[in-house]
């Protein structure tokens, strides 16, 4: 079992905070996954988490065993901290072969040689490199060089595995190779994963939960689907997916759903929005997937813009004022400049204060 | 080995141990221990002479740092300022620095015994600085290139050596100082010499080494120098010669001095001593060095000196004048 | 409760690397202080002082003394144009050697550094026998042609900044070799798939990722060219063409001028002062382009195809290498094989005696070799080590103020030889205090002047090294349960050692046949090589001493190649 706590985890530079006041638990074999948007503190918090940074403020324990804390002064050298981790730039050394490299925790740990090469080789194979132990690092290429990494931080079973934007130097279809292995690799060996990216679809896929951070701190955690369709603010919601973003005010209530009358639209058009809804002025959002083109539908709209996608089209309504973006499956056949009227079957509402965080546009 | 050597070399040891039994009789211990030479003369006389020296007075061992005259005027300079100079004797060619020294009072005053057969003039300084053998700045010029033997100061100024005159600079030689400060005050001579030159390009190059380079490969034909770097190059077979100029060549001093405060005062005046001995002095014949002693026979090939112009440097001008010397010759090569 | 439950680990990890970390900072900085600081501080007091009292007097008179004025604008003149040659020079040649298919490169980088391993003060007297108005090649001229005139005479700025470019560039080729090396090719190979044509590719690629190894060897070459003595003396001399070093060692000689130590001081600091500008300026541009070259990502060094400019560009190299280092060598042993300095050098007039004389005759060479050789790989280990833990403190772990060290490098390299020399005379002409031991007269004085003098090249060349290694390949190394020392010994140290080498061979090369330092320093036994050497030439034994440096250089040659064969042997395993 590996159980990581984050506890209150700050650090400033100078009057300047990179991470401040992160709360998280990871349970044992679960995937956790910090993501943001580059400069939120996800890597900070991190490498807090490896060792490398003192924290100043905040306690870090593993398996009951404190790793860190500021108050007693306690800081476990990384070394000894009993993680793997896999960083951004690889970090294979290029003096070593790839089974030196692999090789290197277990020598490090005074393995005998037997049980190094053995191990090794075993690593080598989770990974698919059998075939390259002799090789060096410049002679692979970037998928190979990562593999390496992976085979490294995995070698020596670490009870949790750090991995900083593993995928970001590779190309589109490597990386979602990687992905499903990094995956596979995770649920084989049960181990705890503490991985950052600032890519969503990434976190998606691979996370068991996602920690969304901002301008130093967690905003929201939660499994892939909660953040999806129920992002604590605008600012989540625009960072997971593609959201649409419409100014409005509540006009009424019935029935447990809110009225909301559009910017710049007549008060007949009102959306329908279940849910108790805040008062006053809000931002309604609502994901592309969740319009429908309906004849009884408020929205009075036109077509400005049509994209195929193969697996289906992406459009682009101009309702009054808004423009708003529409997924439509392979059978919605659309021309620009067509009228069209849209439904909305689902969407979530926050007062308009709120949409002042880094963006209230919807993100694409 | 035969029986007379046997004989020989007994009478000898016997010659010694009654010496040196005698000399400890006497009460006055041998000099001993170590003593420190700056110098600037060439390693090969050095060598030779500390070799005799230590032969003739094992009590005592010389240290010598040999390096040119201007790292050895640094590093006095340098030790000076920290306190204290570390040589106990010095021996070069700048005796205005040597007399800058007695000023301050650096110098210690002694009489050789031994240097009594040499001139009373060679002993400056009421003592502090002694002449122990005799070399002059002379026209020396390249065989080679030169086919009519130079005969006066002035032909470093003919239009045939236009560009191919030289001289070593004053402000790194302390012999060349001397010869600028010498001559500006001469009337034969005067600034007006040193116009002449530089009006027909006369190349004022480093030191003295670099004029005798300059002079063996052609490059200037005819120079200002100190006479032993021709007789050593001559010697060597380059194609150099020097002449006695018409009016006289100029001596350049070499003093040797005793540190006032040294630890070893015996030992340094024994050394100071011995190079007035007769056998320092056929050293320097030897190595073909006019001797300061009287009747020591001169190196072949000198002329007598009795025979031989001589022009003696000009302490008292040079003391007075040295900024103006210094700077009224930057002026006139523009040397900066 | 919780809080007491947890068992918290023993904390002497990081302490122990703290205390370390510590106690190694404290042994560098005292020993630096007892090298560097404390020898250059005299030097600074010195300039600042008059009878004991605080004063700017000495700054004064340097200001109002016109000829120094105007030897600074002639020292700046050829260290400019010096440094822009050599610099292009040595980036081009470092270039053409490491990223293109050039054939022979492993041959070619051996030649192209063979300027280097002629001391400055023997290159300078070895152009004056080829090109002085009465050298080989003006006399093969003259009689070939029946020409009365030389073709051309070194003498002059021009000829100072020949030799200056020829014996600098390298100083530039090897920081840059390094450079190129290390230079992931997928950043250029991004650029040109992005669309740049090779000019912006050289502009906006190549050029930035080029410059902290540019910047770092061009400052160098400024500093060495605005300090040098031995070319400029030799050379400007008798065209009447003057520097500041060479007014700062006539002011030196001038002991009737009072104060003449403090105001030489003086001038030394202007010298000084340019240098410190001159790493600020370098320091701020670096900072707007930031970057690691050796990432964790590792790649294979692709090189340019030279086609049909293989050849052409092979024999301008050649004749590169003609200019640079044959003709010099050459020029020292035709010198050394002539009977007399002076006579034509025919058939009849040749002759091996002086290397017999040499090797056999000259007592004190093979001690004076021996020092040197002790001296230079002693002073070249020591500054690797030194620099080291300079260069980590500054560039991996930032610590504050590091970059003082960095100024207080400088100052010993930025002046001439023999202030450096006097200023290790002032300081440690008295014994040590407490430990009372006599430094002044021993062999220990030298190698800290040397150690002193050329602290920079091992400071510059493990900079560059180690700040183009990513944190992460060491923290690599933390993560798998390394500590922080066997991290760096097993991972850094192995991946930077291109860079120790560098810096190794930069100090040792120079170090082996130093004159300036030693003239003043040396005592009986403990002579160097470069004393001997120029004491053959200063009494006018133009032969040996042309005899003594064409073996030094040959000895300096052997030795670099014996320790190439040995570097490249293990590279290949």
């Amino acid at each position: 079992m590996a159980e990581l706590v984050l506890e209150g985890l700050s650090k400033a530079y100078g009057a300047v905070w990179a991470v401040r006041d992160v709360s998280l638990a990871v349970a044992d074999g679960e995937f956790v996954t910090l993501l943001g948007p580059s400069g939120c503190g996800k890597t900070t918090t991190l490498r807090m988490v490896a060792g490398f940074i003192r924290p100043t403020a905040g306690r870090i324990v593993l398996d009951g065993r404190l790793l860190s804390a500021v108050e007693g002064h306690v800081m476990v050298p990384p070394e000894r901290r009993g993680m793997g981790m896999v960083f951004q730039s690889y970090a294979v050394w290029p003096h070593m072969t790839v089974f030196d490299n692999v090789a290197y925790p277990l020598r490090v740990a005074g393995l005998s040689r037997h049980e190094v090469a053995g191990r090794t080789t075993r690593a080598l194979e989770l990974v698919h490199l059998e075939g390259l132990a002799g090789q060096y690092p410049h002679q692979l290429s970037g998928g190979q060089q990562q593999r390496v990494a992976l085979a490294r931080a995995l070698v020596n079973e670490p009870a949790v595995l750090l991995l900083d934007e593993p995928l970001s130097n590779l190309d589109a279809k490597l990386r979602e190779e990687m992905r499903f292995e990094i995956q596979d690799l995770q649920r084989r060996l049960r181990i705890t994963v503490l991985y950052v990216t600032h890519d969503q679809g990434e976190a998606m896929v691979l996370s068991d939960r996602i920690a969304v951070m901002v301008s130093g701190r967690i905003v929201q955690v939660g499994a892939p689907e909660e953040l999806y369709e129920r992002p604590a603010d605008p600012f989540v919601a625009s960072f997971l997916g593609v959201a649409n973003f419409l100014r409005g005010e509540v006009v009424g209530a019935d029935g447990g759903a809110a009225r909301v009358r559009l910017d710049g639209l007549p008060e007949a058009d009102s959306l329908r929005v279940p849910g108790a809804a805040p008062a006053g002025r809000v931002l309604v959002c609502v994901r592309p997937e969740a319009l429908a083109c309906d004849p009884d539908g408020p929205l009075r709209g036109q077509v400005v813009r049509r994209t195929y996608l193969g697996s289906g089209l992406d459009y682009l309504v101009a309702v009054g004022p808004h423009t708003v973006r529409l997924a439509g499956g392979p059978d919605l056949d659309l021309r620009v400049g067509e009228e069209v009227r849209l439904a909305v079957r689902r969407a979530v509402l926050y007062p308009e204060t709120s949409a002042t965080t880094s963006s209230g546009r919807s993100a694409t | 080995m035969g029986y007379r050597k046997l004989c020989i070399v007994a009478v000898a040891l016997g010659t010694a141990a009654v010496l040196v039994v005698g000399t400890m009789a006497g009460g006055a211990p041998a000099p001993s221990g170590t003593i420190t030479l700056y110098t600037s003369e060439s390693d090969d006389d050095v060598n030779l002479l500390t070799r005799d020296f230590t032969q003739r007075n094992p009590g005592i061992r010389v240290n010598v740092f040999r390096a040119g005259s201007g790292p050895v005027v640094s590093r006095i300079q340098a030790e000076l300022q920290a306190g204290r100079i570390q040589a106990d004797v010095i021996w070069f060619a700048d005796i205005d620095f040597f007399r800058s020294l007695a000023q301050r009072d650096l110098l210690e005053s002694y009489s050789p015994p031994a240097g009594r057969r040499a001139p009373g003039e060679f002993h400056y300084d009421n003592n502090r600085m002694h002449e122990v053998r005799l070399i002059f700045n002379v026209v020396a010029f390249n065989t080679r290139a030169v086919r009519f033997k130079p005969e006066s100061w002035w032909d470093l100024s003919l239009p045939r050596y236009r560009g191919r005159a030289g001289m070593p600079s004053p402000f790194i030689s302390g012999a060349a100082f001397n010869h600028v400060g010498t001559f500006a005050a001469m009337r034969e001579f005067g600034w007006d010499f040193y116009r002449k030159l530089r009006a027909n390009d006369a190349k004022v190059l480093n030191s003295n080494g670099d004029v005798a380079r300059a002079l063996a490969s052609g490059e200037i034909v005819i120079a200002q120098i100190v006479d032993f770097f021709v007789r050593n190059l001559k010697a060597q077979g380059s194609p150099v010669d020097h002449i006695w100029p018409s009016e006289g060549a100029l001596l350049i001093p070499t003093p040797v001095a005793i540190i006032k405060g040294t630890q070893n005062l015996e030992a340094a005046q024994a050394f100071v001593n011995y190079l007035y001995t007769p056998e320092a002095q056929r050293i320097f014949v030897q190595r073909s060095y006019i001797p300061a002693v009287r009747d020591i026979p001169y190196p072949a090939g000198t002329p007598d000196i009795a025979n031989l112009r001589i022009l003696k440097p000009n302490l008292a001008f040079i003391e007075q004048n040295r900024a103006t010397i210094r700077s009224t010759f930057g002026e006139i090569f523009g040397i900066q | 409760m919780r809080e007491a439950a947890l068992p918290v680990a023993p904390a002497r990890g990081p302490r122990l690397a703290g205390g370390a970390l510590v106690a190694a900072g404290v042994a560098l900085a005292a020993a630096l202080a007892v090298l560097v600081v404390y020898p250059s501080l005299m030097l600074v007091a010195g300039s600042l002082l008059a009878d004991g009292r605080l004063t700017l007097a000495h700054y004064w008179r340097t200001f109002q003394d016109r000829a120094a004025v105007a030897t600074l604008g002639n020292s700046l003149v050829v260290s400019t144009a010096a440094t822009v040659l050599g610099t292009a020079l040595g980036t081009v040649l470092a270039w053409l050697v490491t990223r293109t298919d050039l054939p022979g490169r492993r041959h070619w980088d051996t030649l192209l550094l063979l300027p280097y391993m002629i001391p400055p003060f023997i290159g300078a007297i070895a152009w004056v026998y080829l090109l002085g108005p009465a050298g080989y090649l003006n006399q093969l001229w003259m009689a070939a042609t029946g020409s009365p005139d030389p073709l051309v005479v070194i003498y002059g700025p021009a000829g100072i900044v020949f030799a200056l470019t020829l014996y600098g560039y390298p100083i530039v080729y090897a920081t840059m070799r390094g450079v190129l090396q290390q230079m992931n090719p997928a950043l250029e190979e991004a650029a040109r798939i992005a669309g740049a044509t090779p000019a912006r590719l050289l502009r906006d690629v190549t050029v930035p990722l080029m410059l902290p190894g540019v910047l770092a060897g061009a400052l160098l070459l400024f500093m060495s060219s605005l300090a040098n003595f031995g070319i400029p003396a030799v050379i400007g001399f008798p065209a009447r063409y003057f520097v500041l070093p060479t007014r700062i060692y006539r002011t030196i000689l001038n002991f009737d001028l009072p104060n003449n130590l403090q105001i030489a001081a003086a001038l030394s600091m202007w010298l000084v002062a340019i240098g410190v500008v001159l790493l600020f300026l370098q320091r701020r541009l670096l900072r707007l382009s930031r970057f690691t070259v050796v990432t964790g990502q590792a790649t294979a060094p692709s090189r340019v195809e030279l086609g049909r400019w293989a050849t052409p560009v092979a024999a301008v190299l050649g004749a590169f290498v003609l200019v640079g280092a044959v003709l010099p060598v050459g020029a020292m042993l035709l010198t050394a094989t002539i009977r007399a300095y002076g006579l034509p050098p025919a058939l009849e007039n040749l002759t091996l005696q002086h290397f017999e004389t040499v090797v056999l005759g000259i007592p004190k060479l093979p001690r004076a070799v021996a020092n040197s050789l002790a001296l230079a790989s002693g002073a070249a280990t020591i500054i690797v080590v030194l620099a080291l833990g300079i260069a980590y403190l500054i560039a991996r772990l930032r610590v504050r103020g590091g970059h003082v060290l960095d100024v207080l490098v400088t100052i010993p390299y930025a002046v001439p030889g023999t202030v450096v020399a006097l200023a290790m005379i002032l300081a440690w002409i008295r014994p040590i205090p407490i430990l009372g031991v006599h430094l002044y007269n021993t062999i220990w004085i030298i190698l800290l002047a040397y150690v002193a003098r050329f602290l920079i090249f091992g400071v510059r060349t493990l900079m560059a090294g180690l700040s183009q290694v990513h944190d992460s390949l060491e923290e690599a190394a933390r993560i798998s349960g390394a500590g922080g020392a066997r991290a760096f010994r097993e991972i850094t140290l192995p991946i930077i050692r291109p860079s120790i080498a560098a810096g190794w061979f930069l100090v040792f090369v120079p170090a082996v046949t130093e004159l300036t330092l030693s003239i003043l320093l040396f005592s009986v036994g403990n002579e160097t090589l470069g004393v001997v050497v120029y004491g053959l030439h200063e009494e006018g034994k133009f032969a040996l001493a042309a005899a003594a440096a064409f073996l030094a250089t040959t000895m300096l040659v052997g030795i670099h190649l014996i320790a190439r064969g040995l570097t490249q042997r293990e590279l290949v395993t």
